[in-house]
């Protein structure tokens, strides 16, 4: 298997006689080298770091066999099922369950002030032991409700543009988890919706 | 069918005849410039628009070849944008339509941009990058509109390059000046880089480019501002074709002139296996053709509305316009 996700390659093959993946974050030849240097390197290690910390809070999250900074490159479990986002594209009886899952997880996340950054839809996998979370190359450690809310606001972002027809059951699903697990939930939504009035066109000063 | 195509926007008030096969018969363009290190001021622009439209009007409709009496239906930008400024351009509008009783029909601007991108470029079905004074998005098109896939969080890529270039006494619109400083710059000064999903945030770039200015020269200062925003806006536009599969990107706006971000965005697609398309420069900026040729499709589908409707949306959002010409 090869994928090209969103920022790196993903490639599968053996890491002490187990099935493995290799998750490389390759140069981008389009950024000024120094920048995207230090951007591949921080992301690698925040991402093993962060990836083990869900680990140990009890979310399932690939195990990591091994990080190679210099070539920033992680070596981890392979989960094997299908992404959320398919799921989403090619609606199953479990699909609506799974957003929920996609909630608590979060929800669990944001509980221990861990960010996810990107919390889309391709970033969660599916199999018969449940939701597993992927990808925290845009993760972080943050107390603050702006933060949160930010990845709030990215979900329903995904859910309006990608998945459209089943965005109202997705999301209602998707909060109905969420709100199960953080204590201050109506806060951080309410948050979102403010983020959203901001960065979008309602901005008066637009130019000026 | 021929359409008069109106643009009040912001700065420019322009003004445009295309016929349905995307024929450009004439294209008029007048632009308010605001007074260096201050910005564009809504009713300053206003008072332009006002004074310059019948000029316009006229002359776009001279060049055409063609008598007012021979256009099928009227088109202006009813926003989102600067409200005395869309008010000019939808007053001329719905004057014109109702004295020579020809239909109107109200074109959103972010819309205009994109389908007019789209016919020059001959893309399909693309991602879709709008970078202008009023966005930096990443959009594409699925079940019936435009949506967004990643947007900026704060500011816009032209806000920051535009209050940027007022700090250091220039007058706005300060892009293509910001690229000309930019290219002399040789030395990469860290400045905050802020992605989160494929949503970007260029508050905080900005801020820290101006207190760079105390210790670095102008040019390295551009150069590392210009260069890390594109990056930011170059990374989302990749995580953007990466999840949607798509293998087409265009780029729409004024920013689109840029020639260090058509280098950085061919790049992008070289390793996401995609096409770039950017329209001809001319083309990329505010300008009458953008609303002309949306005008055409609307009217082909049907959206017409009264003269006494015309109405203007200063924060028309493009995810809430339904285009039913587009599958
Ligand atoms: N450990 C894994 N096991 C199975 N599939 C994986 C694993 N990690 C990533 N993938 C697949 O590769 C895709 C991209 O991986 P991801 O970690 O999200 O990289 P990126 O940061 O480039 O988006 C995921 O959407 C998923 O389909
Ligand atoms: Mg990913």
């Amino acid at each position: 298997m090869i994928k090209r996700g969103a920022e790196a390659d993903i490639i599968l093959g053996r890491w002490m006689g187990i099935r493995a993946v290799y998750k490389r974050r390759k140069p981008r030849p389009y950024m000024f080298p120094m920048l995207d240097d230090q951007l591949r390197r921080h992301r690698t290690v925040r991402e093993a770091e962060l990836l083990c910390r869900a680990r140990e809070k009890g979310l399932l999250t690939p195990a990591i066999y091994f990080v190679d900074v210099e070539n920033s490159t992680i070596t981890m479990q392979y989960v094997h099922g299908d992404t959320l986002k398919s799921l989403l594209n090619n609606p199953e009886d479990r699909t609506l369950k799974a957003m929920e899952d996609m909630g608590r997880i979060l929800g669990s996340l944001h509980s221990v002030d861990i960010v996810h950054g990107d919390p889309t839809t391709s970033n969660f996998i599916i199999n018969s032991e449940g939701l597993y979370i992927l990808d925290f190359g845009l993760s972080y450690i943050s107390r603050d409700i702006e933060d949160k809310a930010v990845d709030i606001h990215l979900v329903r972002e995904v859910l309006y543009s990608a998945h459209p027809s089943l965005y109202d059951a997705a999301y209602e699903y998707f909060l109905k988890g969420y709100e199960e697990i953080v204590k201050n939930a109506s806060a951080i939504i309410e948050r979102s919706g403010e983020i959203e009035k901001r960065g979008r066109y309602s901005r008066r000063e637009w130019i000026v | 069918m021929l359409v008069l195509g109106i643009e009040s926007t912001a700065h420019t008030f322009a003004a445009a005849v295309l016929n349905e096969s995307g024929v450009i018969l004439s294209d008029v363009r007048n632009s308010y410039r605001a007074p260096s290190g201050s910005g564009i001021h809504p009713r300053e622009a206003s008072r332009h628009h006002a004074d310059v439209a019948p000029h316009v009007i006229k002359e776009a409709i001279e060049k055409s070849g063609i008598s007012i009496k021979d256009i099928d239906a009227i088109a202006y930008s009813a926003g989102p944008g600067l409200g005395p400024c869309l008010r000019v351009g939808a007053i001329v509008a719905r004057t014109l339509a109702s004295y020579y009783s020809k239909p109107l029909t109200p074109v959103n601007h972010a819309v205009g941009h994109i389908e007019l991108a789209s016919l020059l470029t001959s893309s399909k079905d693309p991602i879709c990058i709008l970078v202008s004074g009023g966005h930096t998005a990443i959009v594409a098109f699925s079940q019936g509109r435009w949506r967004f896939f990643g947007e900026t969080l704060d500011i816009t890529i032209g806000q920051l390059f535009d209050q940027f270039g007022r700090y250091v006494g220039l007058s706005s619109p300060c892009g293509p000046v910001i690229e000309e400083l930019a290219s002399k710059g040789t030395k990469y000064i860290q400045v905050p880089y802020t992605v989160k999903g494929n949503d970007m945030s260029f508050s905080g770039t900005l801020t820290h480019s101006k207190r760079l200015l105390k210790s670095y020269t102008l040019e390295d200062v551009a150069f590392s501002l210009q260069e890390t925003a594109f990056a930011m806006l170059c990374e989302t536009a990749e995580r953007a074709l990466a999840f949607t599969e798509k293998d087409e990107l265009l780029v729409a706006g004024g920013v689109a002139a840029n020639k260090r971000l058509a280098e950085m965005l061919e790049a992008v697609c070289k390793r996401q296996g995609a096409r770039l398309y950017i329209p001809p420069i001319k083309y990329s900026g505010d300008c009458g053709p953008q609303i002309a040729w949306t005008g055409i499709r609307q009217i082909q589908a049907g959206i017409t509305i009264r003269p006494e409707d015309a109405f203007v949306r200063q924060s028309w959002r493009l995810d809430q316009v339904i285009t039913p010409w587009r599958y």
